[in-house]
């Protein structure tokens, strides 16, 4: 079942932490494989897992059995190669929008006019050029999520791991903003792990839907999405039919 | 959604003008002075116990003629400040240090906690005994009375670093010391700046004890001196001088956190 295109693969993964001294199975078994340049969505009730295989993905968390392999190499550690959009809280308060989006670059080595205009293209990528002084907490949520993103992409990672990342958003900018991230997206189609509850957000955006269990999580179904391109699935008669469908697994 | 809906109105700039802030603080103090002047003078206490505001401000009028005020300015500021410096750069590092490495926290963190409930009286004569009657025993009492506010800061803000920030920045590419200086330190500079602005205050107690024994200048010296002399005009001009000092440093150094770390919500209130 292994194919040697495999991006991301998590082989047998068990995960168990302490929570104040109660042991929490959070994850047994997990198998998963992302192919290279697959945009996946993690599907599950909450508490089910699904941050816990992005935060192992990462390379934030270690599992307690089974492996994480990147490229066939075992994860040690967070690594520039995958890079992540959080739900929210995530952007430093203490740097402007612009020192948030080049910190990856800085950290890279890059400085001066270069830095200033790879931070100034990814912000204009992502509506945000007139507010690179701003500071996090003078924005919107949505606009927040979008600094997110631009800081993300502007460190071009191979892997893009991203944790419910419009949950806090309401409808109208969550269309947006899965626009957008859709568009930032097909430039290079990254290999991408969308952890999401939202089964149209999941159905809108991704090659393949994974739907966990109840903790402890393991994978129970594998779907490859069944609409055609992404730009016409929106109106496609199927998605309410899918939804349904999806949904009731989740329940049941 | 237009930009300019979806921007959160900015509540950083201020509703009142500058002007209103100022205005109650300083009813405040002149309602104070009224209220001494008031009590001084209704008789209730022999008048050389209990001067008038206006008595302490004639003593303090004949203290800067004479240069002595200036003097004493010049002492009590010198070593105020080294020490500050010392006492809090310290303290930043220890705060860093204990706050990073659990083993560190174990021990020297432990024997920080013992030694900063010492009082400064006691502490005096073991610096005098080590250090002389001089300037770096007054140096050096003050720094410890700066330290410590800003060790145990640090080291809550260090240990309070939010694991989201931390997984950020490892994911960009920061780790080891960068991750320290980039995340860590960064996030504790609002601790750091409360530790800063306690510790303005307790380098003042450290030095008015240190300039109680050995001291020929200072502050904390004329006001003893005074009470030793009886001239409590010059005592109470001494102590209000102190006071106002340290409103206006504390007043100083919010204005420039203010400027400096616009992002500190907590330098704006």
């Amino acid at each position: 079942m292994s194919s040697p295109r495999a991006k991301l693969r998590f082989r047998a993964v068990a995960m168990r932490y302490d929570d104040g001294g109660r042991a929490v199975q959070a994850l047994d078994g997990a198998e998963l494989e992302v192919r290279e340049r697959e945009f996946i969505c993690l599907l599950g009730p909450s508490g089910c897992g699904k941050s816990t295989l992005l935060h192992l993905a990462a390379g934030f968390l270690r599992p307690t059995a089974g492996s994480v392999l990147v490229d066939g190499r075992e994860v040690s550690g967070p690594g520039t190669d995958r890079g992540m959009v959080f739900q929210q809280h995530n952007l430093f308060p203490w740097q402007t929008v612009s020192g948030n989006v080049g910190f990856g670059p800085r950290l890279k080595g890059r400085i001066g006019a270069e830095l200033d205009g790879s931070v100034a293209l990814a912000l204009e990528e992502v509506g945000l050029a007139d507010f690179s002084e701003h500071y996090p907490p003078e924005l919107s949520i949505g606009m927040q999520q979008r600094v997110g993103l631009a800081r993300a992409f502007a460190n071009d990672p191979d892997i893009l791991l991203l944790d419910e990342p419009f949950a806090s958003l309401d409808a109208l900018t969550r269309l947006q903003m899965q626009r957008l991230l859709l568009s930032l997206w097909q430039r290079r189609r990254q290999t991408v792990i969308f952890v999401t509850h939202d089964v149209e957000e999941a159905l809108l955006l991704a090659d393949r839907l994974v739907l966990l269990s109840p903790r402890p999580g393991r994978v129970t179904r594998d779907i490859s999405v069944p609409l055609g391109p992404r730009e016409g699935r929106p109106r496609d008669r199927r998605l309410p039919e899918l939804k349904e469908d999806i949904l009731s697994q989740l329940l049941s | 959604m237009t930009r300019n809906s979806e921007r959160r109105s900015r509540s950083r700039s201020s509703s009142s003008p500058a002007s209103r802030d100022w205005a109650l603080p300083a009813a405040t103090l002149a309602a104070a002075l009224l209220l001494w002047e008031a009590v001084a003078r209704s008789g209730l206490y022999p008048p050389h116990l209990f001067p008038p505001p206006t008595a302490a401000a004639r003593a303090l009028k004949d203290m800067a003629r004479t240069g002595q005020l200036g003097a004493d300015l010049a002492a009590s500021g010198r070593r105020w400040l080294l020490g500050l410096l010392i006492g809090n750069a310290a303290g930043v590092l220890l705060g860093a240090a204990t706050g990073a490495a659990r083993p560190l926290r174990s021990s020297v963190g432990t024997l920080i906690n013992a030694l900063r409930t010492i009082p400064f009286l006691i502490l005096i004569p073991i610096a005098m005994l080590w250090l002389g009657l001089g300037e770096a025993e007054k140096v050096a009492i003050t720094a410890w009375g700066a330290a410590f506010p800003v060790w145990l800061n640090t080291q809550t803000g260090f240990l309070g670093v939010e694991r989201q920030y931390v997984w950020a920045a490892q994911c960009l590419g920061a780790r080891g010391a960068r991750l320290y200086w980039e995340v860590h330190l960064r996030r504790c500079i609002p601790y750091i700046v409360a530790g800063v602005r306690v510790s303005i205050a307790t380098a003042t107690f450290a030095l008015a004890a240190a300039e109680l024994t050995g001291a020929f200048e200072g502050l904390g010296f004329r006001i003893f001196y005074s009470y030793q002399m009886f001239q409590v005009e010059r005592m109470m001009a001494g102590i209000m001088v102190v006071a106002l000092l340290g409103l206006a440093l504390d007043r100083a150094f919010m204005a420039a956190v203010a400027r400096l770390l616009p992002w500190q919500p907590e330098a704006h209130e």
